[in-house]
């Protein structure tokens, strides 16, 4: 049995585990025509990443979506109702993705489903990566998404643009190999 | 500047006035409805015009006072000197509330933290960064501002009715359109 796993092991992309002080993931839309940001605090990523075995590699991000902020008190209340986020009844969101394709230049995508309230819907994750001094990894990446495909904005809200229903997502994650 | 001319207020005066009265108007029925409405598109929407009217009193106050100072204004209607002042003074702290009005509101949108597009149109920045300690205060400062305005106009109007009216001196009509010489122009 051993023998069977141990060659795949060694085979698989290796591990990754990100620095939580200097990664982040936030989000920029818009409030009535002006411009607002945000950014869940917390979340956590499983990442199996090899450059030059995309075939193996994967990435699973859950994000606690209690931890969403505007720096706004008026928006932050807001956030976690049913008519948003509704984090009672989904109180976490996942990105996973296992399949990549390299475009040059440390530059890839990603093609994963992101789970976020009661839909999961494919997206594509453009990102690039830049190797550190020190062995880390950054990897930064930028998608724009229209938050009603996911149901965030109920009712009024989702045939309503004066919440911008454009939500561009910034992802910066920095990591460690970890095996 | 004939003698005549001085007998009223000038056109592009009367037109400021009027335009400012209409934005007043409008402002405080925007203020009172956007305040009691639930969360809403409808609600953000009221709020971005009257945020978005409430710039506009403070561009068109600006250039108001700008030409009170250079453009001559007819003297004051004969009366006791105890009124020509109140009248000086209650046009000045008008003035005043024009400008504190609006900056009040603006203010406090930004202790709030909210972003400020004029229409959906253009950004402007805010006037302090967001402080929740604040917040409240300017909120209270931007109502009891709205309410000195409101004490003030109804004073304004009371007196210019008074003496339209009253005591039948054409207060009033200096601010109002002249009729009689639009239609004896053309001739």
């Amino acid at each position: 049995m051993l023998a069977l796993i141990a060659p795949t092991m060694c085979l698989a992309a290796p591990s990754w585990t990100i620095v939580p002080a200097e990664s982040s993931l936030s989000f920029q839309t818009s409030q009535a025509g002006g411009t607002i940001e945000g950014s869940f605090k917390r979340f956590d990523a499983r990442i199996t990443f090899d450059p030059a075995d995309l075939a193996t590699s994967h990435v699973e991000v859950s994000i606690d979506i209690a931890s969403v902020t505007t720096g706004v008190a008026e928006r932050d209340q807001e956030l976690p109702k049913s008519d948003w986020f509704d984090v009672a009844r989904f109180p976490r969101a996942t990105f996973t993705a296992d399949r990549f394709h390299a475009l040059g230049n440390n530059s890839y995508v990603a093609d994963g489903m992101l789970a976020l309230r009661d839909i999961k819907a494919p997206i594509s994750l453009p990102f690039t990566l830049e190797s550190q001094s020190d062995g880390a990894v950054v990897m930064r990446g930028t998608v724009d998404l229209d938050r009603v495909t996911f149901g965030i904005g109920q009712g009024q809200w989702a045939a309503s643009d004066i919440v911008g229903r454009k939500v561009t997502v910034v992802v910066r994650l920095r990591a460690r190999r970890s095996g | 500047m004939s003698r005549q001319a001085l007998a009223r207020y000038g056109r592009i005066a009367i037109l400021q006035h009027w335009v400012s009265v209409a934005l007043i108007v409008t402002l405080f029925g925007l203020g009172w409805r956007m305040v009691s409405l639930p969360l809403s598109p409808s609600k953000f929407e009221l709020y971005t015009f009257h945020k978005s009217l409430g710039l506009v009193v403070l561009a068109l106050s600006t250039v108001r006072l700008l030409w009170r100072v250079v453009s001559p204004v007819p003297a004051p209607v004969d009366g006791p000197v105890w009124q020509q002042r109140a009248a000086a003074a209650a046009h000045w702290a008008l003035y005043a509330l024009l400008f504190a009005l609006p900056l009040s509101g603006w203010l406090f949108n930004s202790f709030v933290g909210f972003p400020l597009s004029f229409l959906g149109l253009v950004n402007l920045p805010p006037l302090a960064a967001p402080e929740p300690t604040l917040k409240e205060n300017a909120r209270l400062a931007h109502l009891w501002l709205g309410y000195m305005l409101l004490a003030l106009l109804a004073i304004h109007a009371a007196a210019a009715l008074h003496h339209q009216f009253v005591k039948r001196d054409g207060t009033l009509s200096r601010m109002l359109p002249d009729l009689s010489q639009a239609t004896r122009r053309p001739t």
